[in-house]
């Protein structure tokens, strides 16, 4: 029997797991992407804040694909799911049997007037790993002032990302020694410090007890870097001496024929539970790059990874929406633990959920090129902690 | 990337692969190599991660500081003099009690044996009055 031909596009968190979950008996997979490197995005905090060498987190793609895989370096440039054609900015064409999107979702920079020359002033922490550095650079020289950290737009990567961003920098300025001189403001676009208000009320005394400042329902709207001010939609402003804001996220950029399979904000609209493409059953979406009512992150790009290997060998697997994204202090975390059914269930800050942290920090690479390892681990742990089980338990 | 077998055996890395190899050797022969081999497949893995995955394993790793500060403090003698006791009594009570009136209670404690059970739930109700007592303003009681 022919082997039929998967082309995944992007070999980020979502498409190198999904790539090298295929059987190759079965399948004859190619993986295409703009850049040779798969960046692993949660390694910006460590470099922005810890000043960890960026090169600890970013690999060749080549070296993350088991042998068999083709690699192809290029850029997607439009896809024709009427057509099964892939167009790459090389002028090249690639046919396929299933097309899988997980091309993730890029930052639109100018979107908010005054931000490039801010990200090209300061660095930031959620764009890449050369901006991290460069605001690691520039907080290392901070001695006083402001440092503030806002939001655009309330759908990004990681909810918990800016909170992690906002206890790393303090823990940073501590050991400068300038813990004191160096105020450090967190402002969210939500009525509380975090989305969900079970997790606002458990980090909420952990940052007042480090005297940072919050701002609620602040909507970052445009950013004027001579007078140091950032305004919001709701009519505030905040004053800062280095601000990282994070940008508004985008859907894919390039052409997808028919247009109305993204949404109105360029995201690929998906079945949420099959990860397939509304009207299309040779093309499936993955990761951020989709409209899929749940966070946008690492663990969503995984487990729709897993479901479209398992349908496309022809089994039934569903995305129950589960997240477990960490939120971290300098010595406690936790998982914000949802799923489409469960808003975020109760859960403490503890000495466990850090090191767990810091673990999957640490097995990330293997996780992605040994998925046969670590699958057994990671169903294990979420069956145990999907949101009905530990509501039983009263959180976690 | 080297090319040569000298250029990747460095003195420091020949020494410590000598000992890596003498280790696997023995490993060998006491068939842990084979047995490990064996026992690493996929079901095998999925099986022990789910039975160890338990939330209730979870929920009291998580909070092992906590749960190891109160073990620390338990009085093991004094547990370990009682515990027989305790067993027995949760034992023998019937899997559903008869409600109990006040004039059931009246003729209950013509028992001897709810008389002496009564005797222990009063010396211990006192000693945890006192220590209660004594949480609130310590050194009074
Ligand atoms: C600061 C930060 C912290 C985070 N922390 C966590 C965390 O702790 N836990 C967690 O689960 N998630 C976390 N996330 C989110 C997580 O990193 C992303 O959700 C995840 O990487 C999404 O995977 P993906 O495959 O959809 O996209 P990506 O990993 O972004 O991969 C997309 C790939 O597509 C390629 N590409 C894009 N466009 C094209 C094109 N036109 N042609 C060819 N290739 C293209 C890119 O080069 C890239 O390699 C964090 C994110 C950030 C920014």
């Amino acid at each position: 029997m022919a082997k039929e031909k998967v082309v995944i596009l992007g070999g980020g968190g979502g498409g190198a797991i999904l790539a090298n979950l295929l059987p190759q008996d079965r399948f004859e997979v190619t993986v295409v992407d703009k850049s040779e490197y798969h960046v692993f995005l949660p390694g910006f905090l460590w470099v922005a804040f810890k000043g960890q060498p960026k090169e600890k987190f970013r690999r060749p793609i080549k070296s993350l694909l088991k042998p068999g895989v083709n690699f192809v370096h290029d850029e997607v440039v439009g896809v024709d799911l009427n057509e099964r054609t892939v167009h790459l900015k090389g002028g090249g064409k690639l046919g396929y049997d299933y097309v899988v999107f997980a091309t993730g979702a890029p930052l639109d920079f100018d979107a908010v007037p005054g931000h490039r020359e801010l990200v090209e002033r300061f660095g930031d922490f959620y764009s890449t790993l050369e901006n991290a550095e460069k605001l690691h650079r520039t907080l290392a020289s901070m001695r006083e002032g402001r440092f503030v950290i806002a939001i655009a737009d309330p759908i990004y990567k990681c909810p918990p990302g800016p909170h992690k961003g906002t206890f790393l920098s303090y823990e940073l300025f501590k050991r400068l020694g300038v813990a004191d001189k160096v105020k450090v403001v967190l402002a969210v676009p939500y009525p509380h410090v975090y989305s969900s208000k079970t997790i606002a009320d458990v980090i909420e005394p952990e940052l007042e007890a480090r005297g940072i400042e919050t701002h609620t329902f602040f909507t970052v709207d445009s950013i004027d870097l001579e007078k140091h001010k950032i305004y919001s939609l709701e009519g505030e402003e905040l004053d800062f001496t280095v601000a990282a804001v994070v940008a508004p996220h985008t859907g894919p950029q390039y052409k997808v024929e028919p247009g109305n399979v993204k949404d109105d904000s360029g995201y690929i609209k998906i079945d949420k539970y099959t990860s397939q493409v509304v009207g299309f059953d040779d093309a499936y979406a993955i990761g951020d790059c989709t409209n899929a009512p749940t966070s946008k992150s690492g663990v969503t790009a995984h487990l729709q990874a897993e479901v479209v290997a398992k349908r496309l060998q022809g089994f039934d697997a569903r995305y129950s929406g589960r997240t477990n994204c960490p939120l971290i202090t300098d010595g406690k975390g936790l998982f914000v633990i949802s799923d489409y059914d469960h808003p975020p269930i109760p859960v403490r800050l503890s000495g466990l959920k850090r090191f767990l942290e810091e673990l999957f920090v640490a097995t990330y690479w293997s996780a992605i090129k040994y998925p046969e390892l670590w699958d057994p681990i990671f169903e294990a742990y979420f069956e145990a902690s999907a949101p009905e089980v530990f509501l039983r338990y009263g959180g976690w | 990337m080297p090319e040569k077998l000298e250029e990747v055996l460095t003195g420091e890395r020949l020494a410590a692969l000598e000992r890596t190899l003498d280790l696997l050797v023995k490993l060998d022969e006491m068939g842990v190599l084979e047995t490990v081999g064996d026992v690493l497949e996929p079901d095998t893995l999925r099986y022990l991660f789910k039975y160890l995955m338990h939330p209730g394993l979870l929920k009291v790793a998580d909070r092992l500081d906590v749960i190891l500060d109160a073990l620390g403090r338990v009085d093991y003698e004094a547990v370990n003099k009682n515990i027989d006791l305790v067993n027995k009594a949760l034992k023998s009570v019937p899997e559903e009690a008869e409600p109990v009136g006040l004039g059931g209670l009246l003729g209950a404690l013509r028992d001897p044996d709810v008389q002496r059970g009564l005797g222990f739930l009063v010396a211990f109700l006192k000693a945890l009055g006192k220590s209660l007592a004594e949480e609130k303003e310590p050194g009074k009681a």
